[in-house]
């Protein structure tokens, strides 16, 4: 077959373009660690990594939001466990003076409950780092609990929750009114207070006595109970929790693999294709060159 | 007859054989140049009682090496190959940009949903409320730059379109003029004027790649050149293109045939690099505009409906916290129109709209309403009821005339048009809209924003903002694959086709130096020839000394 001169040179000049423009990609993908460097490399892969990145980062964001629930939550159990301390203390002062004789112990426990009474207001009135109440609801700006007597309940009944999954919302938070009673009869702090009262009043008959104080003590226990119960469900929200991470930890994982498997380079293969081309490209450079030194017209 | 003058013809013919090879070795890289040969012929022979004496050699003709099936099969492969070129150049500009996961929108939107989050989780702190204003800073700043990148590669079209009808007209006038040279010139000789003719067919080559042309040659000779029906070169006569705004959108240039004649630049209709250009403004361009514009439209409009039902920190009701774009579609009037008619558009539901522009021509009695896309019409009453399929409202004012038309872009500008309504943190919404004064730590908005990230709200409930955009990525991905692909297969087709069509008349340098060498030969024998007739001639000399 006949060859043109020139259509010669311009085909061997875009053989040696090509083999760098490969060469040159593969380099890239190299120094990217990408295999996809744009998404008309793999069209489907590209979609892939996108969604398998939106699927990590909306994951990212479930664990991130589980380790503020968790810490919450941690901090509520804390606080929950000294008000109930408190009440549990109430309860054992007010046992010691059952009989009632003695009117000199009577105050002393009337006065080491005023003490107590002053303890579960600040439990019931905590604050979160950022200074707002644990415990008014929404209304988290002013303290919930008046300091009385009566103490009232100035928050609402408003629950913060937080997304721990696509679909599933959790607590964090628990409303002043529930925590502690409030508007029923076994209100801790009405209870307190009118023992104090029945205390420190020394004409009362010993069946009225009796009676006050152990009106008194039931409501102690049923309050404590209260947080007992309130307790138990900050402890079960911190399962479902756990067992969310476990799973969101695996999905994360799951993500992470399918991002590597689609976008990244095989390393081992770039690589050798990387020398092969390398090779290709230097013979076809040197065969280039030897070639064009052939014409005829040297020996003329 | 002598020796004498045979010798001389033989040295004249092998004087042309050698200028001939010469011309051949001179145009080696001249682009379009077919290698050219001395056609030589005996000279009449004398008859003489001996019977007939030959008289010599003549160079009857040089000739231009042409093979008309080659060069066709050429012509048809280099429009395309030009097509596929300029197509795969023009989509990788999209494709390009929307490479880098770790950069691109999809990141912005996923910092936007983290950022909610991050309020959700906390409502009152603001810190996380600074967060969710500069992430939907930097979420508008992203849409902003792709919609700016994509008007620019408008603007780039445009130019381009301007540039090529620059060339095609100066291809054609050119055309036209040695169209009327060879004429003349074929006219007054017989001998073709192969100089002119590869000139011309180099001129035919660069117009086919810059338009895809159709050729066909006329009885005198003359190259008639047609473009998308429109003939563009007729003898010796070039009816220029031109390229002007549309009608419809003077920021758009479309090319017409001549001053005012046909709208050329339809999509599908004309080859070579300029229907490269009108085809990807088309169909990548505009869909790119307006996909981009339709995610800008549902995330504002769906961010804004939550917000708005929402109260800040201040207690007030939630204003808007985007820009709001549903009164942005563009509505183009036809320069032409004679009515008074006046038409707007305002989006409805963003999930419901698609990337497609939209016809409105009335025709004296009723409005059809068309879906550029792929077709689908609405007229009369089922108008109606567009907010329900297809997102957006119309409505007319004033008096259209019969044969007015509007072109409506029902998303396009929002691509470019993404802005945050707030600037002040207090007045993010975070709380629910029942939430009392004072309710600061109320996260019922802000969950259902950070919720967003996985609500099916684009594309008829099939898509979340980011699955959409996945999509699209996966889309132009697709588009710009084959684009690459279709430039090499047709690339390797032109390939073959030009290295059969230089076989036979592309020159080749050993060719040319054997074929040099050949008839410096018959000159040296030529002039021999002479030296041994004047030898004969001493010899008869010498007899009268």
């Amino acid at each position: 077959m006949r060859i043109s001169t020139a259509y010669a040179f311009s085909l061997n000049t875009s053989a040696l373009l090509d083999k760098q423009s490969r060469l040159s990609e593969l380099q890239q993908q190299l120094a990217t660690g990408r295999r996809i460097l744009t998404p008309a490399d793999d069209p489907a892969g590209a979609n892939r990594a996108l969604q398998a990145s939106q699927g990590l980062a909306r994951t990212q964001n479930h664990l991130n939001n589980m380790d503020v629930a968790t810490s919450r939550l941690k901090q509520e159990l804390t606080i929950l466990n000294g008000a109930k301390g408190v009440l549990d203390a109430a309860r054992a002062a007010v046992m010691g003076v059952q009989s009632g004789t003695d009117m000199a112990l009577r105050r002393d426990v009337a006065n080491h409950l005023s003490e107590l009474l002053q303890d579960l207001l600040a439990y019931a009135n905590s604050r979160d780092s950022n200074g707002d109440y644990y415990f008014a609801g929404s209304l988290a700006g002013s303290a919930p609990f008046s300091a009385g007597p009566p103490v009232t309940y100035a928050g609402n009944s408003f629950q913060l929750e937080i997304a721990i999954s696509d679909s599933r919302r959790i607590p964090v938070a628990d409303p002043g009114d529930a925590v502690f009673s409030m508007g029923t009869a076994n209100d801790p702090f009405a209870a307190l207070n009118q023992l104090i009262t029945d205390l420190q009043y020394p004409s009362l008959t010993d069946a009225a006595y009796t009676a006050a104080i152990s009106a008194g003590l039931d409501k102690l226990v049923a309050a404590a109970d209260q947080v007992r119960t309130i307790q138990n469900a900050v402890a079960n929200r911190l399962d479902v929790i756990d067992a969310a991470g476990t799973i969101a930890i695996e999905f994360r994982r799951q993500f992470q693999d399918e991002l590597q498997r689609v976008e990244r380079v095989d390393l081992q293969q770039v690589a050798v294709e990387l020398q092969l081309q390398q090779v290709s490209l230097q013979a076809s450079q040197q065969a280039f060159a030897r070639a064009s030194q052939l014409s005829l017209f040297n020996y003329l | 007859m002598s020796i004498y003058s045979i010798a001389v013809t033989a040295l004249n013919s092998a004087n042309v054989a050698i200028a001939t090879t010469g011309h051949n070795i001179a145009n080696v890289n001249t682009p379009g140049y077919r290698r050219q040969e001395a056609v030589l012929a005996t000279n009449f022979a004398v008859r003489t009682g001996s019977g007939f004496i030959g008289q010599g050699v003549n160079a009857t003709a040089v000739r231009r090496i042409y093979s008309g099936f080659l060069e066709q099969q050429v012509f048809r492969s280099e429009a395309q190959t030009a097509y596929m070129q300029r197509s795969a150049a023009a989509i990788n500009q999209i494709d390009g940009v929307l490479g880098d996961r770790s950069a691109g929108l999809s990141q912005a939107l996923q910092q936007f949903f983290a950022a909610w989050n991050s309020l959700a989780n906390d409502p009152a702190s603001t810190p996380a409320r600074q967060g969710v204003l500069s992430a939907a800073e930097s979420l508008s700043n992203s849409i902003n730059i792709y919609g700016e990148y994509f008007r620019a590669l408008q603007g780039g079209a445009n130019a381009e379109i301007r540039s090529l009808v620059t060339r095609i007209n100066a291809d054609a006038a050119q055309i036209a003029d040695l169209n009327r040279q060879i004429s003349a010139l074929q006219g007054s000789a017989l001998q073709p004027p192969n100089d002119l003719l590869d000139q011309r067919d180099e001129a035919l080559s660069q117009l086919n790649r810059l338009a895809g042309v159709t050729m066909v040659t006329n009885e005198t000779g003359d190259y008639n050149v047609f473009v998308s029906g429109h003939a563009l070169v007729l003898g010796g006569t070039a009816n220029r293109l031109s390229a002007q705004p549309s009608p419809y959108d003077p920021t758009r240039v479309e090319v017409y045939a001549g001053a005012s004649g046909a709208q050329l630049s339809v999509p599908g209709r004309i080859g070579g690099e300029l229907g490269a250009i009108v085809d990807f403004r088309s169909r990548q361009l505009d869909p790119a505009q307006n996909t981009l514009g339709r995610i800008a439209l549902s995330l504002s409009m769906q961010v804004n409906t939550l917000h708005q039902a929402g109260k800040d920190l201040t207690g007030a009701a939630g204003g808007l916290f985007f820009d709001d774009l549903t009164g942005l579609p563009q509505v183009h009037a036809n320069s032409a129109n004679t009515g008074t008619g006046f038409l707007s558009a305002s989006v409805v539901d963003g999930a419901l709209l698609t990337t497609s522009d939209y016809l409105l021509t009335y025709d004296g009695a009723s409005y059809t309403l068309q879906r550029l896309a792929d077709g689908t019409s609405w007229s009369g009453a089922s108008l109606a009821g567009l907010s329900a399929t297809e997102g957006f409202d119309l409505s007319l004012s004033g008096a259209t005339a019969a044969g007015d038309s509007f072109l409506l872009r029902p998303t396009a500008a929002a691509s470019y048009s993404m802005g945050v309504a707030i600037t002040d943190y207090t007045l993010i919404a975070a709380a629910g809209g029942s939430a009392p004064a004072g309710a600061i730590l109320d996260n019922t908005t802000a969950l259902a924003l950070a919720a967003l990230q996985q609500d099916r709200t684009m594309m008829r409930g099939d898509n979340t903002f980011e699955s959409a955009y996945a999509l699209w990525v996966g889309e132009i991905g697709s588009a710009a694959a084959a684009a690459k692909a279709n430039e090499v297969l047709y690339g390797n087709l032109l390939q073959q086709a030009e290295a059969a069509q230089q076989g036979v008349s592309g020159v080749n340098l050993d060719e040319e130096a054997a074929n040099l060498i050949r008839f410096q030969h018959a000159y040296q024998a030529a002039a021999q020839l002479i030296k041994t007739a004047n030898a004969l001639f001493d010899t008869l000399l010498s007899i009268g000394r």
